[in-house]
C-alpha cells in the first residue's frame, strides 16, 4: 500500500523511504531540542500510526480473508513494524520506561479495532458549500482547536510571533484541505466551463479562509497595530499559497500533484513574489485540463 | 436526442466497444444489458463525456453533459460529508436554488449522518435522489436497483415511469430483467463490445428467453448439484 502511494507520487519506494528515514532522524533532533517531553511526543507519533491501523474497514477486510489467530498475527507483525523506528529512537536515547509504554500500548492496540457505530456530524459553518472546507473542517477540527488555543496562550502572555506561527499553522492546516484530488464525476456534474469553474473554487477558499483566518488577523491588528505590515504580509502569502493550492491541484487532476509540481509550489512558497509566475503557470495547466470535463 | 455513430473505445490493445451505432430519443427508456465486462458502463461514461473515445455522439442538447443525470454504478463518496452536503454540492453544481432537500428526500434517508456511514443500498438512493434533483433532461441510470431494499426498487420504477411520462428520456443497466421489463421501450443486449440484439417491448420476453438459454446453457449442470 506505501509502496504503492509512494509510486503514485513518482518516487521510487526505496527513495520515499530514505526520505521517510531522513525525516524521522530530523524530527526527532528537532524535537529534543525544543522540548523536555521529547520521548513521550515521539512515543505519540508512533502510536497515532500504529491506530491507523486499527481502522474498521481495514481490519473487516483482513478477517473476511484470514482466520482469527491468523488476523491477531498479522496485526500484531503490522503494530511492531510500524512502532520499531521510534522504539529505536527511543532505546538509543535512553528512554527505557517510554519504550517500554509504547511496546506494550502497540501490542494492546493490535487487539483494538476502530468501531464505525458512532453516529456523531461535527457541525461546520461551511455546510452550504460543500466539498472542500466541508470536510477538510471536520477533519482538522482538533488541529484548529488547537491552533486557536495556542493563539489564545499567545495573546495572553503577549507573544507577538506565536501568533503570527499560529496565522501560518492556520493557512498551512486550509492548504491541506486542497490536497487530493476528487472523483472526476464531482468536476463534471458543474454546469461552468473550466475558466469559471477555476474562479468559483479559487473564491470558495478564499471567503472561507478568510473567515477562519479573521479572528487572528483582527486581533493581532488590535493588539500591535504598529505590526500591521507584518501581519498583512503574512496574510496575504498565506492567501497566495492557498489559491495557489487550488490551482496546482487541477494543474494534476485527475492525478495528485507529482514531484515536479510539488517542487514549483514550495519553491513559490519560499519566495513568494515568485508565485506571481507559478500562479499563472498552473492555472494554464490547469484550464487546459479541466477543458474537456467542463466543456 | 442522442445519436451516437460509429464509436470505438479501447484500452490499450483490449477493444471493449466495437462500431457502436444507436439513437436515444426524447421520452424513452432505454435498456441496456450484457454480462458484467459488456461494455455497458464505459458506453455510459462515453455519452457522459467522462471517457475518450473515437467515432461520433451528437445531440441537439449542448454542451450534453449539462443535461445529463449520471447515476454511476459505485457512486463517490466524500470523507465527512453528510447526506444533506452532498445533495447540496450537486445543486450548487448546477447553480439550482429553488430546491428543497428535505422534501426531496423521497427514501427518508438520515440527511444529517455522514453519507460514507450509509449502507450499499442507502448510498445508492443518495446518488440518485442527487441526480434527480438536479433537474436534467436525460437520465443514465448504472444499476439503479443494486443494493436497494424492496420499496425503494418500486419507487425507483415509478420514478423512471414518471421521468418518461414528463418527457425526459432515459437509459438504465441492470441485471435484473424484470425490472427492464417494467420501464423500457426498448431493450439493448450490449455482447463482446457491440449490440447483438435490440428488441422492443413485445419481443422483451424472447429476449429474456434467449439470455437464459445462452447465458446458462448447461452450465449448471457442470455442478452436478444433488
Amino acid at each position: 500500500m506505501m509502496n504503492r502511494q509512494l509510486k503514485e507520487m513518482g518516487l521510487h519506494p526505496l527513495f520515499g523511504f530514505f526520505i521517510g528515514l531522513i525525516a524521522l532522524i530530523g524530527g526527532t533532533i528537532l524535537i529534543y531540542s525544543k522540548t523536555n517531553y521529547a520521548p513521550w511526543i515521539i512515543a505519540s507519533v508512533g502510536l497515532v500510526i500504529v491506530l491507523r491501523a486499527s481502522e474498521y474497514n481495514r481490519s473487516i477486510h483482513l478477517k473476511s480473508i484470514f482466520d482469527r489467530k491468523t488476523f491477531r498475527e498479522i496485526r500484531l507483525i503490522e503494530n511492531l513494524v510500524l512502532i520499531t523506528p521510534f522504539l529505536i529512537i527511543l532505546i538509543f536515547k535512553s528512554e527505557l520506561l517510554v519504550f517500554v509504554a509504547t511496546l506494550l500500548i502497540s501490542i494492546v492496540l493490535s487487539w483494538y479495532e476502530s468501531k464505525q457505530s458512532f453516529h456523531f456530524t461535527i457541525p461546520t459553518p461551511f455546510s452550504r458549500k460543500p466539498f472542500e472546507f466541508t470536510t477538510g473542517f471536520r477533519k482538522t477540527i482538533l488541529m484548529l482547536a488547537g491552533i486557536y488555543l495556542l493563539f489564545i496562550t499567545a495573546i495572553f502572555v503577549g507573544n507577538f510571533n506565536l501568533g503570527i506561527f499560529c496565522l501560518i499553522a492556520l493557512f498551512i492546516a486550509l492548504l491541506s484541505y486542497y490536497s487530493w484530488p476528487e472523483d472526476k464525476l464531482f468536476v463534471w456534474i458543474h454546469s461552468d466551463n473550466a475558466a469559471n469553474f477555476i474562479k468559483h473554487k479559487i473564491k470558495t477558499a478564499f471567503t472561507f479562509s478568510s473567515v477562519l483566518a479573521f479572528p487572528i488577523i483582527a486581533t493581532l491588528l488590535f493588539i500591535k497595530p504598529s505590526q500591521y505590515f507584518v501581519i498583512l504580509t503574512f496574510t496575504v502569502i498565506g492567501l497566495l499559497a492557498l489559491i495557489t493550492m487550488v490551482i496546482a491541484k487541477y494543474a494534476a487532476f485527475p492525478n495528485k500533484m507529482n514531484i515536479a509540481q510539488g517542487l514549483i509550489f514550495a519553491i513559490g512558497i519560499v519566495l513568494p513574489p515568485l508565485l506571481l509566475g507559478v500562479i499563472p503557470y498552473f492555472y494554464t495547466q490547469a484550464k487546459s485540463n479541466l477543458k474537456e470535463l467542463l466543456r | 436526442m442522442i445519436s451516437i455513430q460509429k464509436l470505438n473505445k479501447s484500452f490499450g490493445s483490449k477493444k471493449v466497444l466495437n462500431d457502436i451505432n444507436i439513437e436515444f430519443v426524447k421520452g424513452k427508456v432505454y435498456g441496456i444489458v450484457g454480462q458484467n465486462g459488456a461494455g455497458k458502463s464505459t458506453l455510459f461514461n462515453i455519452i457522459s463525456g467522462l471517457e475518450s473515445f473515437n467515432g461520433i455522439i451528437q445531440s441537439d442538447l449542448t454542451p450534453l453533459k449539462n443535461h445529463l443525470g449520471f447515476l454511476q454504478t459505485n457512486p463517490f463518496f466524500f470523507p465527512k460529508i453528510t447526506g444533506r452536503e452532498y445533495l447540496q454540492l450537486h445543486l450548487n453544481a448546477r447553480n439550482i436554488k429553488e430546491i428543497n432537500i428535505d422534501e426531496s428526500n423521497i427514501f427518508d434517508l438520515p440527511l444529517n449522518q455522514y453519507a460514507q456511514s450509509y449502507s450499499t443500498g442507502m448510498k445508492k438512493k443518495l446518488a440518485l435522489t442527487a441526480v434527480l434533483i438536479q433537474q436534467s433532461d436525460i437520465y443514465i441510470l448504472d444499476e439503479p436497483y443494486n443494493g436497494v431494499d424492496i420499496h425503494s426498487n418500486m419507487i425507483i420504477t415509478e420514478i423512471i415511469q414518471k421521468l418518461k411520462s414528463i418527457g425526459k428520456t432515459v437509459l438504465i443497466s441492470s441485471h435484473i430483467f424484470s425490472t427492464l421489463k417494467d420501464t423500457c421501450d426498448e431493450i439493448h443486449l450490449l455482447h463482446e463490445g457491440h449490440f447483438k440484439k435490440s428488441v422492443d417491448h413485445s419481443e422483451f420476453d424472447l429476449l429474456e428467453q434467449e439470455m437464459i438459454e445462452f447465458t446458462t446453457g448447461s452450465i449448471i449442470d457442470r455442478l452436478n448439484l444433488k
